[in-house]
């Protein structure tokens, strides 16, 4: 792994309960080629709550289970102060619904915890060079929404999220079924004959309209997916 | 109703005794005049056409012939001679009115030889005029100074107390005033009887029919129906429908009789109260009462019938005392309430006995018929007293039972969440049984393996071979945990979402490692896997490209599943890496990630073939259907 980055974002904030972990995220992060004076460690949600209050911090990965609450409620903190900070979610053991929580509070992406460093590494390389990363279960679950609210029978008329999703543009939604497929981006690329930018654009795109900033609308929006 | 008997006795006391009032003479007329009834006279006769000339005797008005020529049935001829006179010699300016109380049975009535009424039927079936009151009007040109006559032809029988009622004579105001006195009493008083037992006869039966266990109430009707048949006889002019008047007064006691027993057996069930031994004996009674009724001679009628109406009499008198009784025991407003109407009864016709016996009786006003509207009224606070205790009960009633409904479904509402919740355990209890399969399957058969690899490995173990077993662990687990929440246990839709997870996460890496990849998977299922089967062969892909990634420095991958045929699934993962020994790989412990999937699709009865050299590595699982499915 070549580290070609000439301006890594700092601070980074690093939540997590375990030390174990902890010292790998570091060792990871190291290998990016951040030094020990760009990382704030924070252990629970309280602290890091503290550190993102008295602070900006550019770059955070978040853990979702902490012991005294969810990293959701962190990550739409962070999202709420700082529009364009990255975040990236590294969970332990989670369900993937509430992996998808966490990209409708604001998170950039998220990695599972038990992967191998070398991937862990991708993810954070990835969201650093400013990707999207988005995965077949979340492509799938916005389809799913969109159908949802765009069928009249259903009692889900009233529902504000679904009137974002309704705002998805046709080609949007021709990446996400790829993306449900199973396709890179490098992939949908090719089979849409735009650039790999151009498809990491539009999933940003569809992630703005996801994302919600005011913690009401992410709790009601929990709520309706059955989440909360 | 009640005061029934009370009404057949005034009846027969109008019969025998109304007409034994005193005997005038002297009828003022107008201030000044009067008439003078010379002579009253009375003689037996064969037919209406015959006056005889001789067997006159005098005789007093009213009369009864019975006291005179006792057992005589037929006609009689009364004679009155009469005259009128003025004082200071004034002339009669006004016209004379003569009224006839009644007759016993059916008469006509002559003025100086001339016809004034006669009676629809002189001969048997005869009329009955008994209770029925007459005027007539003398025009002063058909009077004479002196010597007037009357003349009644009455025709009777014995037993029915035969002869003349009282006959007036007075001025018309008068006449017509009590005409209309007599009227009321003698005839509109019974009709209103009538109509009001026939109504309530009706209502009462009426709520029996609808309510059949209600027997108070049909004994009540059927008691008016025998006081409306009797009292019918008090009105009725003609003997029809009966053959002749013997058999009207034989019907009318049978009916009185009836009527006694059914308002004494209405008396009981309303006090609550059922002797059957009791009832049997009045019903015996009655019956025993009624055959003598109708077989009984004529002679001896009136004997008979005196005992058979005391006995009426000292039945209503015997039921009376026992709703006393029931009333002073019970204390129930509705029982002291009847027995308050029957004690009003009581005194009511003690008082107009005793006026009866007192001689004073001229045109005397009977109470008793005025107490029949009055006791209806009582009957009616009665029902409705009744009807106001039973809505209350079927209120609180109503109110018990909505206590008692909302407390059942309280109940049911509670058994049908637990049974949800049971229901709800039961399903956690399944898929917690299913994971746990799963995990023996999957994990556990991987955790054995590994320790028979350790266990049987020739030399130690070096870290990086300790590392492989558990990251094939922690995969194993991953794919568990995916398939089973994801899925919730099925095999997916098709084919590209279930290899779509896998694609992803390794197109991912492989576009950071600049590594081609071309996946050619059918678009349906032709024949579906199982969840084992698919949860192999997905771990197989897995190991395969990690593999590849990690160790073959490929630059082109191409993954492709295909059916051979319809019983025959194939999977083909194959690169341009360097390659590797097969044999070393599979036998020496060197790849423990592809001998454990070799180990695990021949668990599932599929197969794996390797073919490897430089620039052309391809692992084949081929998986035969109908087979292996059973060696599970």
């Amino acid at each position: 792994m070549k580290n070609k980055e000439t301006v890594l974002p700092a601070p980074v904030l690093i939540v997590e309960d375990e030390a174990m972990i902890r010292s790998r995220l570091d060792l990871i992060l190291s290998e990016l080629g951040y030094s020990q004076d760009m990382l704030i460690f924070a252990k629970n949600l309280a602290e890091a709550m503290q550190i993102i209050a008295s602070q900006p911090i550019s770059l955070a990965l978040v853990d979702l289970g902490l012991p005294d609450g969810n990293g959701i409620t962190l990550i739409e903190k962070l999202r709420e102060i700082d529009e364009s900070a990255l975040i990236l979610v590294i969970s332990a053991w989670s369900t993937q619904q509430s992996l998808f929580a966490s990209i409708k509070a604001g998170a950039n992406g998220y990695v599972l915890k038990e992967r191998d460093d070398a991937e862990v590494l991708m993810s954070i390389r990835s969201i650093l060079r400013g990707g999207a990363p988005i995965d077949p279960f979340i492509a799938r679950e916005i389809l799913n929404q969109i159908s949802t609210s765009n069928t009249p029978q259903t009692e889900r008329v009233e529902q504000l999220d679904g009137q974002d999703y309704d705002q998805l543009t046709n080609r949007e939604t021709e990446i996400l079924n790829l993306v449900a497929q199973g396709l890179s981006n490098r992939e949908i690329a090719e089979q849409l004959f735009v650039s790999r930018y151009t498809v990491e654009s539009h999933i940003k795109h569809i992630y703005r309209k996801l994302s919600v900033s005011k913690r009401t609308k992410a709790v009601s929006t929990a709520r309706s997916l059955g989440i909360l | 109703m009640r005061n029934g008997w009370l009404n057949i006795f005034v009846t027969l006391c109008l019969c025998v005794l109304s007409f034994a009032s005193s005997a005038q003479t002297n009828f003022a007329v107008s201030p000044t005049c009067k008439v003078n009834v010379d002579k009253i006279s009375a003689v037996k006769t064969s037919s209406i056409d015959v006056v005889p000339k001789t067997g006159w005797v005098e005789v007093k008005n009213p009369d009864v012939w019975t006291e005179r020529w006792p057992h005589y049935d037929g006609g009689v001829w009364y004679h009155f001679n009469w005259h009128w006179s003025c004082k200071d010699s004034d002339e009669l300016k006004q016209p004379l009115a003569f009224s006839v109380e009644g007759m016993s049975s059916a008469g006509a009535v002559f003025f100086n030889r001339n016809l004034l009424w006669k009676d629809k039927h002189l001969v048997e079936p005869l009329s009955k005029s008994w209770n029925t009151p007459r005027f007539w009007i003398l025009p002063v040109e058909s009077l004479k100074q002196k010597n007037n006559d009357i003349w009644v032809y009455v025709v009777g029988n014995s037993y029915e107390s035969p002869g003349l009622g009282n006959l007036e004579f007075s001025d018309i105001t008068t006449a017509y005033d009590k005409q209309q006195k007599r009227l009321w009493s003698k005839r509109a008083l019974f009709q209103v009887n009538l109509v009001i037992s026939t109504t309530l006869g009706l209502v009462c039966f009426v709520i029996w029919f609808f309510r059949r266990n209600e027997t108070t109430f049909l004994w009540f009707s059927i008691s008016c129906l025998f006081w409306v048949l009797f009292i019918w006889n008090v009105i009725n002019r003609e003997v029809f429908p009966y053959p002749n008047s013997l058999w009207v007064m034989k019907t009318n006691l049978t009916y009185f009789v009836l009527y006694n027993v059914c308002f004494c057996i209405y008396l009981l069930r309303f006090v609550k109260t059922k002797f059957a031994e009791l009832e049997k004996t009045l019903f015996l009674v009655a019956a025993v009462c009624i055959v003598t009724i109708l077989f009984i001679p004529s002679l001896m009628v009136n004997i008979v019938f005196a005992v058979i109406f005391l006995l009426c009499i000292a039945l209503f008198i015997a039921s009376f005392c026992f709703v006393i009784y029931r009333a002073y025991k019970t204390k129930r407003r509705d029982f002291i309430l009847l027995a308050v109407c029957l004690s009003v009864i009581l005194i009511v016709m003690l008082y107009d006995i005793s006026i009866l016996f007192d001689g004073h009786i001229n045109d005397h006003q009977p109470l008793s018929p005025y107490t029949s509207p009055v006791i209806t009224f009582f009957i009616v606070i009665i029902l409705a007293t009744r009807l106001d205790k039973n809505i209350k009960k079927i209120q609180r009633f109503n109110s018990e039972l909505e206590q008692r409904v909302s407390f059942v479904t309280s109940n049911l509402s509670s058994s049908l969440y637990a049974r949800h919740q049971l229901e709800l355990e039961n399903v956690r209890l399944q898929e917690r049984i299913h994971l746990a399969h799963d995990l023996h399957d999957g994990l556990g058969a991987s955790l054995v393996r590994s320790m028979i690899l350790v266990d049987q490995s020739s030399s130690t173990m070096s870290n990086q071979q300790f590392l492989s077993i558990l990251k094939l662990l922690r995969d194993d687990l991953r794919q568990i945990i995916d398939s089973g929440s994801l899925t919730n246990n099925k095999t997916p839709d098709n084919p590209v979402l279930w290899i779509a997870p896998v694609r992803h996460r390794f197109s991912q890496i492989m576009d950071e490692l600049d590594i081609e990849a071309t996946w050619s998977i059918p678009e349906a299922w032709e024949i579906q896997p199982t969840a084992l089967q698919c949860l192999t062969l997905i771990r197989v892909l897995e190991e395969s490209l990690t593999n590849i990634v990690k160790h073959s420095q490929a630059r082109h991958i191409d993954v492709k599943m295909y059916y051979p045929s319809t019983t025959h699934l194939v999977m083909i993962i194959q690169d341009d890496g360097i390659g590797f020994n097969v044999e070393c790989v599979l036998n020496h412990g060197m790849g423990i990630g592809m001998r454990s999937m070799k180990m695990r699709l021949e668990k599932i009865g599929a197969e794996l073939n390797i073919e490897s050299e430089k620039g052309c590595t391809k692992i084949i699982a081929s998986l035969r259907f109908g087979e292996g499915e059973s060696t599970e």
